[in-house]
């Protein structure tokens, strides 16, 4: 320390040392340990029994009427798994996600980054940028806040500017711009976007798919293009039809590669000459062409219709969002609307399949009268294939859920239709939290998905767009599907304006069983229970998904396992979360049941019992809190509702669970009686030959007294008594198990070319000393070969002895005209 | 996906990032296969991969081959008296608790001289890594016998043979109060070297790890053959205990089951001599510890401390 800041001894109490720039040392340590915010168990003394007693019967006179007790805490509280997040802890998910439209792929971009860098970096290779692969992409997160969606380029190019202006010292530092350089330039070469989180997620993910159908729509046209040329040529040909050079393409194409060129035949034949086809054949093939002539009007006319209210327009700015379709705003049912709408313009699609189809078959001379015109005559829409369904501009109806369950007839009829029109319906998550005192209390929810389900012919998917991946999935397969689509979707309610809160909120409905997640999809397999999944739920062989947590109970750390369930959902809400009663810990009574017991266990057990959920105040103290009866109803019935998709799913089915316990009884029935059919057995021969050796022991004895018999063999018994298991000795050492060797001899192959088993390398910078030019060491300062030519065998054979950790492997020589190779070889073998 | 976890990219993170160079400072003098190049690597890897801030990491050594390491270590440094890392240590931590430290030993500046620190440094528990490089030998003073040297070594103090059953490091640290961590490892496993101090890092107390060293100068035939053969360790499983990957575990062709939470099981591993038992042998985090009981009055102002003295005097006030 220098002579000037040393501190004089009469001023030590006046000027503090500690006093730098770490201000407060308190707090400096409590940054460096963040981890210790652990919910608290609750611990101190038992009030007695009298105030139990009493408290017991308040407590019982809540559950019943609601009205809370005196001694209720009344301080803020969140169930325990939700509470970091209520209280605005930024949850983890996959957002924000990114759209590759080349490879119509959806990504989260932390999956995107790690791709990206598995690509350009191998496994072994251990980079500083690496872990932080995080900070980028909490960096190009927090640029693309408010920009929704993000310009993909930019949102990457501002994001490594930021990361490269990291401080890394030395070589490391420039190795690191250089690996941050690759990286950039490999993510630059994708063209995509960036989506992050926003109520109208689920309608930028229908746009995209929508734009990627075009695509379809594109092949379609420039096939009909083809076959409209085609026809042309073939008329052309067969019957002197004025030659219009504009409709003729007279390059080569496919379809009439077996035709000779227009050009050719002209020369050939007379101006007026025909080749003798019905009037009735060119009549045929004159009107497809006309039907097909106008087609590529019709698609360009007849993009993507969505049917929708203008409330529901107006509120997710449908207009800005989906560019690829078009909007009806429809004041009516959008069902009714959207069935009449098909039914109106089937008429014109299924008329440019059949005239495609008939061309096709024109063209490639495959055309029967006797077959095929009875067929035409008749063509429906019955005749579409699949892949000619999925070539259609989608059909999409936007609609409140409520709406399509107070008149299902529309929604009903075009579910149990073939006509592939999809339904969105939005459904709010204030529709699932607690009914209000004075509203009707019906009791059992309406399920749109369930209605649907029961007619079994739409593909149905009910989510939130919490999962994008899978709500793209869904609409993915919703979109490709011929028949009607049912997307019973959840969304935020509409006066919500936090949006990570909002994502909190559904996925909570969706994992608490509120608004589980599942999905239909009749072409999974022949029987039902082939086509419809609900793995996307947590746990879903359970009633309930649970999860441990460290707690810390009177000072000491122990896992404590939590639920979620549907009344940690319903105390999301501020405004019902008061209802609960907190019990003060000094007045925990015996008859405290956790909720998903109470709702799972015989009537008969949980008489007398009080549910709780768990709950965290904002000291992280826990506490239970009793939920009164009227939540106790709703929960039942959304368990009731889950387990009823369960027995769907046929997972955790009762009666699978019953044919499963018959089986089990059965066969334990049929093992115990094999197990006393043969102690019976056991004992009957014992008791023969106990009779037997018994016989000939008297007669041995009667032969010994009467000097008859002079050799007296020694008592022999056919049981085996079993070998009593001498016990363990005090003292003994704990058993090493031992691995199986392998055989002695074992071939070993060995490697042509020098090599180091890397994780043994213990840095002693022997081998980089001495043969740099063939050793060097990786990111962890642990060698490897980088160039196996590039010293001398002697060298290598040197490093191998001299290498402490004996990982050198020197192989076989690189250069046969080396001096000493034999002997060398001969060292080199014990290393190889 | 179930349960809402907090936001990986929210953890805030620093402005700096450091590589293996921030903590390496001269190059190492130890001798050509010394095990101490295998430690100072590992320390350096567990240092980066943490995210230690050089300036917020200390080593603390005595006197011996090993405690030439602080030199070798970009972090500040106490290279202290023989026998007395333990002391300085204490120091550093109970008035410096935010700071990250380890202590370098051997076993004569931890077994012999400095036996009566060690015994009080393991029973204040305060939070610290303590590496003690055991290689049986004095090595910087050119081979004389140490507390750890096996029965019959022959040494310029003893050239007819080491003539007192040696000290076992393990067995006897396992016997003082308040002990809660204490495993194994070996120079000559990188790996595993490397997972060891890096759950000793993560022990909320002090973390005792001894590293079994080879010496190739004074002790080639102590460890020697047995660094080569893959039969000599035993690799102590637990999900409690050395987080390994399971690749490399899967190269120990030796196994024991082994719960480090049982005191007596510990001490029944320290007595295996058919082979280097290597992993955690006990840990308690639950153990009373000093530096948090010191931490009551950090941060106190110059005014408070003058006030609580005036008020402790005022007591005696005629």
């Amino acid at each position: 320390m220098e002579k000037e800041s040393q501190i004089p001894f009469g001023d030590y109490f006046s000027v503090d040392p500690l006093a730098s720039s770490d201000a407060s040392m308190v707090e400096t340590v409590q940054k460096e340990e963040p981890s210790e915010h652990k919910p608290v168990l609750p611990n101190g003394p038992r009030a007695d029994e009298a105030e139990l007693r009493t408290y017991l019967k308040a407590l019982r006179h809540f559950f019943a009427d609601g009205v809370k007790t005196t001694l209720g805490l009344t301080r803020p509280v969140a169930p325990v798994l939700l509470a970091p997040f209520i209280r605005g802890q930024h949850p983890d998910s996959d957002y924000p996600v990114f759209y590759h439209p080349e490879a119509h792929s959806l990504h989260p971009l932390r999956t995107l980054l790690q791709d990206k860098y598995q690509d350009l970096f191998s496994e072994g290779e251990e980079k500083i940028l690496k872990p932080n692969l995080l900070r980028l992409e909490g960096y190009m997160r927090q640029i693309l806040t408010g920009k929704n969606p993000g310009d993909y380029k930019n949102v990457v190019q501002e994001a490594f500017t930021k990361l490269k202006d990291l401080e890394v010292h030395g070589e490391e530092g420039k190795q690191f711009l250089k690996d941050c350089g690759q990286l950039e330039e490999a993510m630059l070469k994708s063209e995509g976007v960036l989506i992050e989180y926003a109520s109208a997620i689920p309608f930028r993910l229908l746009n995209l798919e929508l734009r990627h159908r075009l695509n379809a729509t594109r092949e379609l046209t420039e096939r009909i293009r083809k076959l409209t040329s085609g026809l042309t040529e073939l008329l052309r040909l067969h019957h002197n039809v004025p030659a219009d050079k504009e409709t003729i393409d007279t390059g080569q194409h496919d379809l009439i590669s077996g035709l000779v060129s227009f050009e050719t035949v002209e020369k050939m034949m007379p101006a007026d000459a025909t080749t003798g086809w019905a009037p009735e054949r060119i009549q045929r093939i004159s009107d497809a062409l006309a039907t097909l002539e106008h087609a590529a009007e019709f698609f360009k006319d007849h993009r993507s219709m969505v049917f929708v209210t203008a409330e529901l327009a107006r509120e997710f700015s449908l207009d800005g969002i989906l560019q690829e379709a078009t909007l009806d705003i429809t004041t009516g049912h959008p069902c009714a609307k959207a069935e009449a709408y098909f039914r109106s313009e089937m008429n014109d699609l299924v008329g440019i399949i059949a005239a495609m189809r008939m061309a096709e078959l024109e063209l490639s001379n495959e055309y029967d009268e006797d077959l095929h015109n009875r067929y035409f005559e008749r063509f429906g829409f019955v005749n579409l294939r699949e892949e000619d369904v999925q070539l259609l501009p989608g059909l999409l109806v936007i609609a409140e859920s409520r709406q399509l369950l107070q008149e299902p007839e529309d929604f009903l009829a075009l579910v149990t239709d073939n006509a592939p029109i999809k339904v969105l319906a939005i459904n709010r998550v204030g529709e699932l939290r607690l009914p209000e005192e004075d509203e009707d209390l019906s009791l059992f929810r309406q399920e749109l998905a369930s209605l649907a389900l029961s007619h079994r012919n739409a593909y149905i998917f009910q989510g939130s767009s919490d999962l994008p991946g899978q709500l793209n999935q869904a609409l993915q397969a919703g979109l490709n599907s011929p028949l009607p689509v049912l997307w019973n979707v959840l969304f935020a309610d509409k006066a919500s304006k936090d949006s990570m809160y909002d994502y909190v909120t559904l996925n909570t409905a969706c994992e608490s069983r509120v608004f589980p997640r599942l999905v239909y999809d009749i072409r999974a397999g022949e029987q039902f229970g082939s086509r419809f999944s609900i793995q996307a739920n947590p746990q879903a062989d359970r009633h309930f998904a649970s999860t441990s947590l460290e707690v810390l109970s009177a000072g000491q750390t122990e896992n404590k396992e939590f639920t979620l369930t549907m009344a940690d959902f319903y105390a999301m809400d501020p405004a019902r979360s008061g209802e609960l009663e907190i019990i003060p810990p000094s007045h925990y009574p015996d008859n405290l049941l956790p909720l998903e017991d109470y709702l799972t266990m015989s009537s008969g057990a949980i008489e007398s019992q009080l549910p709780f959920i768990w709950v965290l105040d904002e000291k992280d103290e826990l506490h239970k809190a009793v939920i009164p009866f009227s939540w106790l109803a709703p929960c039942k019935e959304r368990l009731d509702n889950w387990q009823f998709i369960q027995e769907l799913a046929g997972v955790n089915s009762y009666h699978v669970n019953r044919a499963i316990e018959k089986a089990r009884n059965d066969w334990e029935t049929a093992k115990i009686k094999e197990m006393e059919a043969l102690k019976a057995e056991m004992e009957s021969e014992i008791a023969r030959v106990r009779q037997e050796e018994g016989g000939k022991a008297m007669d041995r004895l009667v032969n010994v007294l009467l000097d008859l018999d002079q050799v007296v063999p020694a008592p022999s018994s056919s049981i085996t008594q079993p070998k009593a298991q001498s016990p363990v000795e005090q003292g003994e050492e704990p058993t090493v198990v031992q691995k199986e060797s392998p055989p002695q001899e074992e071939e070993v192959e060995v490697s042509a070319e020098a090599w180091i088993e890397t994780f043994r390398c213990t840095t002693c910078n022997d081998c980089i000393n001495a043969v740099p030019g063939v050793f060097k060491y990786n990111g962890d300062k642990q060698a490897y070969v980088h160039n196996p030519q590039g010293g001398t065998f002697a060298l290598i054979v040197a490093a191998a002895e001299k290498c402490p950790a004996r990982c050198i492997h020197p192989g076989l020589p690189q250069n046969p005209a080396e001096p000493n190779l034999e002997a060398l070889i001969k060292r080199a073998e014990k290393f190889n | 996906m179930f349960g809402l976890k907090a936001d990986a990219c929210s953890i805030p993170m620093p402005e700096v990032y450091y590589g293996l160079d921030d903590y390496a400072k001269s190059t190492a003098r130890w001798c050509p296969g010394c095990g101490g190049h295998s430690i100072l690597a590992a320390v350096h890897k567990v240092c980066k991969d943490k995210q230690y801030p050089p300036e917020k990491t200390v080593c603390v050594s005595g006197i011996g081959c090993s405690s030439r390491f602080p030199h070798y270590m970009g972090t500040y440094g106490f290279h202290g008296l023989h026998g007395r890392a333990f002391p300085v240590a204490c120091g550093v931590k109970f008035r410096r608790p935010d700071l990250h430290l380890f202590v370098i030993t051997g076993d004569g500046d931890c077994c012999s001289i400095g036996a009566g620190h060690w015994v009080h440094a393991i029973r204040y528990n305060m939070k610290m890594v303590v590496l003690l490089f055991d290689n049986g030998i004095y090595g910087l003073t050119k081979k004389q016998t140490s507390p750890t040297s096996a029965l019959g070594t022959h040494s310029n103090t003893h050239p007819h043979g080491s003539v007192v059953p040696p000290i076992n490091p393990l067995q006897t640290t396992l016997g003082f109060s308040n002990v809660s961590f204490v495993a194994q490892t070996t120079d000559w496993h990188p790996a595993h070297l490397q997972a060891t101090i890096w759950k000793a890092a993560d022990h909320p107390g002090l973390a005792f790890v001894r590293i079994v060293q080879r010496c190739p100068m004074f002790m080639k035939d102590l460890y020697g053959d047995m660094s080569a053969d893959p039969n000599s360790l035993i690799l102590l499983n637990h999900e409690k205990g050395i987080d390994l990957d399971p690749a490399i575990a899967k190269s120990f062709k030796r196994n024991l089951d082994h719960d480090p939470s049982d005191l007596g099981a510990a001490r029944e591993v320290a007595e295996i001599h058919d082979g280097i038992p290597v992993g955690l042998l006990y840990q308690n985090t639950e153990n009373m510890r000093y530096d948090d009981y010191g931490a009551h009055n950090l941060g106190m102002s110059i005014d408070d401390k003058s006030k609580a003295l005036d008020a402790l005097l005022d007591r005696y006030a005629i």
